[in-house]
């Protein structure tokens, strides 16, 4: 009955903004709430690009008033498969001072990234350093699995004893 | 993975069977090894049924039930890019380009001469292969002819109709548009990180064991000091499918959606830092 409906854990609600901008107030507000809210322009003329608005992650990004050079990422409709990776790859980069994440409610899906650098950078910079050096690891990862695969269908197309072969009795100098 | 790291993630796959897939995936972090495993299980899209309109149904089971059944039914999704996700079609409610119809219709008939004969078996199975669907590249999967995916039986004077509509879905909305069966994943077969903590009577060699795993790690020295700085780093990784896809598929995709799920944020970490300079100045 008060079941929310499972597509919310990854499709972007109509009407909310894909990201919003906070503006750095000086009166002491600690934090602004995130989600903008702007009417859409609907109609099928959209609807084409929709799917890529309600796939991809919003984002919002709110400095913080007290600490220097430290801000609070909001991510909307992403969990902790994203949110693990950016940390650690956050954590990996020396200018990082603080880096971390939390889910505030497992019903509201969405993660907060919490990110402090030295003052010779920024957090978005960071992250977004971070976010680069990630598309590469996945990229090779997915490279080295295709050139792998190649490699795994030839040897199993040598011994040509049907489908379903075992690749593991044949001991190919696999040591990386 | 960060650039002091050589070469960058490294793949051996050491099994590739139909179904199922065993490799090994080295230098890189458990968090991507981890978010791999997690977007290989939840949100790689595959093709089932969602919606069913029923005509008639005398058996059995109940209308709901049997749709439960049906929704659950693998479909050969290796085309499912082709298709468009039903919420994001230029349509209204559905068409050919977001989802692809199967139709069923199994009547059992009564048979005069055999009515009261008990040692006939007059019931029918409904399985997967009775149901025919209006796109050849959709269809339950069917590897093993000898034994289908049942939905329910009949007997004589029962009928069953109905029409499903098969759309395109992850696993994050309902598990039956999960590709895969079952994933496993394993680090540090010796337990070398202390990241597992057994539970002993009083040996724990003797009682637990090692996995078939360990076999590619070097045994453990009694003698060797535990290692503080040391991270998880190579991951083994099996990975069986339901036959909707092959599993070196799976793994395939699930990259590529990593890699669109950070190239968004990539996009509007863009969009914000451009309008950085005024923001940042203290």
């Amino acid at each position: 009955m008060n079941a929310p409906d499972r597509f919310e854990l990854f499709v972007l609600p109509d009407g909310v903004k894909k990201y919003a901008f906070i503006p750095f107030t000086q009166d002491g507000q600690t934090h602004a709430s995130g989600l903008a809210v702007v009417p859409q322009p609907a109609g099928a003329a959209l609807r084409g690009q929709l799917h890529q608005f309600t796939m991809s992650p919003t984002l919002t990004i709110t400095p913080d008033t007290k600490i220097p050079n430290a801000a609070t990422f909001k991510i909307e409709k992403e969990d902790h498969t994203l949110a693990n990776m950016l940390r650690m790859q956050l954590l990996e980069d020396p200018k990082v001072l603080f880096a971390g994440y939390k889910m505030p409610h497992p019903l509201d899906h969405y993660f907060i990234l919490k990110v402090q650098t030295t003052p010779d950078t920024n957090p978005a910079h960071v992250l977004g350093n971070a976010v680069t050096e990630l598309i590469q690891c996945v990229g090779s990862m997915k490279n080295k699995f295709e050139m792998d695969l190649i490699r795994a269908r030839s040897d199993a197309s040598k011994v040509d004893n049907g489908e379903g072969e075992d690749l593991s009795s044949h001991q190919v100098d696999m040591d990386f | 993975m960060d650039i002091y790291n050589s070469g960058g993630p490294e793949v051996s796959i050491r099994s590739l069977k139909k179904d199922s897939m065993k490799f090994v995936l080295t230098n890189t972090d458990l968090s991507v090894a981890n978010a791999l495993r997690r977007v290989m299980i939840a949100e790689v899209p595959t093709m089932a049924i969602d919606m069913v309109e029923i005509e008639t149904n005398s058996t059995v089971l109940t209308d709901e039930f049997i749709a439960h059944r049906l929704g659950m039914i693998p479909l050969t999704s290796f085309d499912v890019d082709r298709i468009q996700y039903t919420r994001d079609c230029t349509c209204t409610l559905y068409c050919p380009n977001c989802s692809v119809e199967l139709t069923l219709h199994v009547k059992v008939n009564v048979d005069y001469d055999d009515m009261n004969d008990p040692t006939i078996d007059k019931t029918r199975q409904v399985t997967a292969l009775d149901l025919i669907s209006s796109d050849e590249s959709v269809k339950p999967v069917s590897d093993d002819k000898a034994h289908p995916i049942l939905i329910v039986k009949m007997r004589p004077g029962q009928e069953l109709k109905l029409k499903c509509i098969a759309k395109k879905g992850v696993a994050k909305e309902h598990a039956k548009w999960s590709p895969v069966y079952g994933i496993s994943f394993e680090y540090d077969p010796y337990n070398r990180l202390r990241h597992s903590h057994y539970w002993i009577e009083e040996d724990e060699k003797l009682e637990w064991g090692v996995s078939a795993n360990a076999a590619e790690e070097t045994p453990v020295d009694p003698n060797e000091p535990f290692d503080y700085n040391a991270k998880p780093d190579k991951y083994y990784i099996e990975v069986e499918t339901s036959g909707c896809m092959k599993p070196e598929e799976v793994a395939l995709r699930a990259m590529t959606i990593m890699q669109d799920k950070l190239g968004g944020l990539q996009i509007k970490l863009d969009d914000e830092f451009k309008e950085d300079t005024q923001r940042w100045g203290y």
